[in-house]
């Protein structure tokens, strides 16, 4: 089930709500947990229940490894008769990267192997398990917890709770168990609280509006200039790259305000993911406001485990360069995503380098270089291959044609001389005018404004923010569905 | 206070989605309720514009039609289901034209149709770029609508509850005012092509720009001549459609629609795809006949199809549809009418069988000899024009500018 869905907001949210605080007042809270994780699993199983086992599986293969490991940690003496926790540890990781290798990285591998082989082994086609990528990291970090003697409690309800909660199932964030099993625990969590439900409400019809008008808004322009991307002219270039960075945050940062936001009506604080990653001055900056949980969880399970920074000048280059390209695949198995990280792997490197060398530079260059070139790597991110990513930045880069708006050819006309055209400047995306001036308005708005956690932070019970808030709801409810539209013959 | 904070916006919402809810309900954008009509403020459906394959699945189950006329545009914009050449045991007829539908998407929306159980009829127009196997389905079409688990979202969320409706709701105001004697979209799936090409003063640039579309991809994103291909599939989807009529023992009949010569023929021609066209004709001629199912052929050089290009024309808006003048010859020789078979030239409208196919595309490259020969210039035109598009030239807007 999505957020965005109107059996979410009508029915699944106020249903399950409604039941877990009623149980909770009667003072049945292992009931209560038992019902949320049923909801959880009814969440996750809404488009097709045939993953449900698989998941099932996964929680209780690791509960038990985590569970083991911890046991040798609460009775030392059997340290030296069983089995090594490291090995527990190394087997249970092993076992959880096994699995999300079969089920998103199998077809990859096979293309790769019978490209590089000459084989020719069919591909399997297998269908991506919904969040797997998810709960796979979430309780990977749970096990490394464990070895690390961060796990307190050993209790399988409380575990399937911790990796089920909806809110978080399906795009994070990727939570750790400490954070996360107090919060269920604390009994002033148990009753319904006025603020975080208000708080919540707000937040949720900010995060529905940005994904489902301001992204989708985005969305149409760069769909459009993807698949035309041979065609694109200078501006439909730069207004598909922009359109698309603005979408894919717009998206998923919305996404995140909502996971938050319906996570906080239960009063469960869940950790923030976006901090306004376009103000970013440098790439390192970014990566501590993008996506952040994820850049926690490879920094704390990938980078220190390498060694991190420890290791030598040459090592932690190596180090860093390899999180980032780990977590390029992780996005995704397609070559694309490597590119991707390794893009920004290699940035990395370099800010690290010129930080080594003491060196400053002015705000605004910082910005401007941060943005263009999360903006272009964004390219290699979205195209389907390399050739499509080629053909965006070759238009980018004036290699195709320059078509100025028509109304500005009687002006400028002197300017057809030097291969500049006038016409439909961004009718191969379908866009016009209005296009542009959104676009300048998402870039002001990334910018300019509050992030949606600066606000929530803002947030009081005023006519202000109500009438917002209603504003956002209802456009977003409104928005929630689109009647497929044929864009041609229109007249 | 912070209870009260959340109350509001709850009892806000829910006053907002009532009252929009109410207004696109009396203002019904799609046709979709039809329970208040006024000229000047909703006559012109704006709504159902681009979202044909949308409001037509709603449309084709509420309107119960006996007889379904399953094609493309050129069916929607050209044949009338009131038209007096349809006998009375036919009616209600419901105009199921789809613009540029896929066999694929024949079969989908048929077996949608039939969910439906009183149709007892169905004709389907073909067009050879119905079966382009480059491009099986239509990118636009979105499967949901036919899936009944959608069908509370498609019936009323849709058109009542959403930003979509409340602005096509908007639009159909706005047209309908400005337009007062516009009315384009019926209830009985019907768009009049004069209402199409409302306020259409150049037939010629119409024309040229429709050539243009059909040779051009690039243009169009869907596929047409210039990126044409023909395997099994197709024709697979293609008996399949015959097999669910006979299954649910209804008649069908099938014609190939008539497009202008110059699009149906030097479109053809000039894409290469001349002998794929006269091999498609085999094929659905051997499997028609297989199945029983009667086919017509109405395409060619005949006196319909090569009526000169110049403003106004009487059978066609453009190169692709034909007027309603056309589409009444059509069903008069179809339905075989007594009262007006004698209105339709004889050349117009062969029965296609294996034994008489040969002879007739013979016929059809003999008579395009003569088209040729007596329109030398102007095909040598055509031609050039054809071979710009084809080589991926951005048609000029001021070669169509000031067509309406």
């Amino acid at each position: 089930m999505l957020f965005n869905s109107y059996e979410f907001i009508f029915f699944f949210l106020p249903i399950t709500f409604g039941i877990y605080f009623w149980l909770n007042k009667k003072r049945l809270t292992q009931a209560s947990k038992a019902w949320m994780v049923f909801a959880s699993l009814f969440f996750y199983s809404w488009w097709n229940i045939i993953y449900l086992p698989l998941i099932l599986g996964s929680i209780l293969f690791n509960f038990s490894v985590g569970s083991a490991i911890s046991r040798i940690y609460s009775t030392p003496t059997t340290i030296k008769k069983g089995i090594p926790p490291k090995t527990i540890l190394a087997v249970g990781i092993i076992s959880n990267i096994l699995l999300l290798g079969y089920f998103k990285y199998m077809d990859f591998f096979i293309t790769n192997a019978n490209t590089l082989a000459g084989t020719h082994w069919d591909l399997m086609h297998i269908v991506l398990p919904l969040g797997i990528s998810f709960f796979t990291f979430t309780q990977i970090a749970y096990l490394v917890d464990a070895y690390r003697g961060e796990v307190k409690e050993m209790d399988y309800l409380n575990y399937t709770l911790f990796v089920t909660f909806f809110p978080h199932l399906l795009a994070g964030p990727i939570l750790h168990h400490k954070e996360m099993m107090p919060q269920f625990d604390a009994l002033r969590n148990k009753v319904i609280n006025h603020k975080n439900l208000s708080a919540g409400v707000f937040l949720f019809s900010i995060g529905l509006f940005k994904k489902v008008v301001i992204a989708d808004t985005f969305a149409q322009w760069a769909n459009a200039g993807f698949e035309t991307t041979q065609a694109l002219n200078f501006f439909e270039a730069w207004a598909t790259s922009l359109s698309y960075t603005f979408q894919l945050y717009f998206d998923f940062s919305g996404y995140t305000d909502m996971a938050l936001a319906v996570a906080l009506m239960f009063n469960i604080k869940l950790p923030i993911n976006f901090n306004s990653p376009y103000k970013a001055l440098n790439i390192q900056d970014f990566w501590r406001r993008w996506h952040i949980t994820l850049s926690r969880f490879l920094r704390d399970y990938i980078y220190i485990p390498l060694g991190g920074n420890r290791t030598g000048e040459f090592r932690t280059y190596a180090n860093l360069f390899t999180v980032f390209l780990i977590g390029g695949l992780w996005h995704g198995a397609s070559w694309m995503f490597v590119i991707w990280g390794a893009m920004h792997g290699i940035a990395i490197v370099l800010h690290r380098a010129w930080q080594q060398m003491g060196k400053k530079m002015n705000t605004f260059l910082a910005w401007f270089i941060t943005f263009n070139f999360i903006n272009i790597t964004w390219i290699f991110f979205r195209a389907k291959d390399w050739t499509q990513a080629n053909n965006v930045i070759s238009g980018m880069i004036g290699k195709h044609e320059i078509t100025l708006p028509n109304f500005l050819a009687h002006k400028l006309l002197f300017l057809s001389n030097f291969g500049i055209s006038f016409g439909g400047f961004l009718s191969n995306i379908n866009g016009d005018i209005l296009t542009l001036v959104i676009i300048i308005l998402g870039l002001g708005g990334v910018l300019v404004f509050k992030n949606s956690m600066q606000l929530t932070k803002q947030f009081k019970p005023t006519l202000y923010f109500q009438l917002w808030t209603s504003l956002a709801l209802v456009y977003g409810i409104l928005s929630l569905t689109k009647i497929s539209e044929f864009l041609y013959f229109n007249f | 206070m912070y209870k009260k904070f959340y109350l509001n916006i709850f009892i806000l919402a829910l006053i907002s989605f009532v009252l929009i809810g109410s207004f696109n309900f009396i203002i019904d954008p799609y046709g979709l309720f039809r329970n208040f009509e006024k000229v000047g403020i909703n006559q012109q459906k704006e709504g159902v514009r681009n979202k044909i394959r949308y409001v037509k699945s709603i449309q084709v189950l509420t309107q119960n039609p006996k007889t379904l006329i399953i094609a493309s545009s050129r069916v929607h914009d050209g044949v009338n289901p009131e038209s007096a050449m349809i006998p009375k045991t036919y009616k209600p007829v419901y105009n199921y034209g789809i613009p540029m539908i896929r066999i694929k998407e024949v079969k989908l929306f048929l077996l949608h149709a039939l969910k439906s159980h009183n149709v007892k009829n169905v004709i389907i127009g073909l067009d050879f770029f119905m079966f382009n196997s480059k491009e099986k389905l239509n990118h636009e079409l979105d499967p949901k609508i036919f899936d009944n688990k959608f069908q509370m979202l498609n019936l009323y969320i849709k058109p009542l509850i959403s930003a979509t409706a409340l602005n096509d709701s908007i639009q159909t105001i706005k047209i309908s005012h400005a337009y007062k004697d516009r009315k384009e979209f019926f209830a009985n799936g019907y768009r009049p092509g004069s209402q199409v090409n409302f306020g259409l003063k150049n037939y010629e640039k119409l024309h040229n720009y429709m050539n243009w579309t059909f040779l051009s991809s690039r243009q169009t994103e869907t596929l047409y001549y210039e990126n044409y291909g023909l395997d099994e599939e197709v024709f697979s989807d293609f008996k399949e459609v015959i097999a669910i009529c006979k299954k649910n023992h209804i008649n069908l009949i099938l014609y190939i629609s008539p497009a202008h010569a110059n699009l149906d023929g030097e479109g053809i021609v000039v894409s290469k795809n001349f002998a794929l066209f006269e091999e498609w004709k085999r094929k659905i001629t051997k499997i028609s006949d297989d199945m029983k199912i009667p086919l017509w052929d109405f395409s060619g050089y005949n006196s319909i199809t090569t009526e000169a290009v110049k403003t106004p024309m009487k059978n066609y808006w453009d190169s692709s549809h034909f007027t309603e003048k056309i589409g009444d010859l059509i069903l008069a020789k179809i339905l075989n009418n007594k009262d007006y078979i004698s209105t339709v030239p004889i050349s117009f409208g062969v029965k296609l069988t294996p034994e008489t196919i040969e002879s007739h595309l013979h016929q059809i490259k003999l008579d395009r000899q003569l088209y040729l020969k007596s329109n030398f210039h102007e095909i040598n035109d055509l031609h050039s024009m054809y071979i710009k598009a084809l080589n991926g030239a951005k048609q000029d807007p001021k070669e169509i500018e000031g067509m309406f």
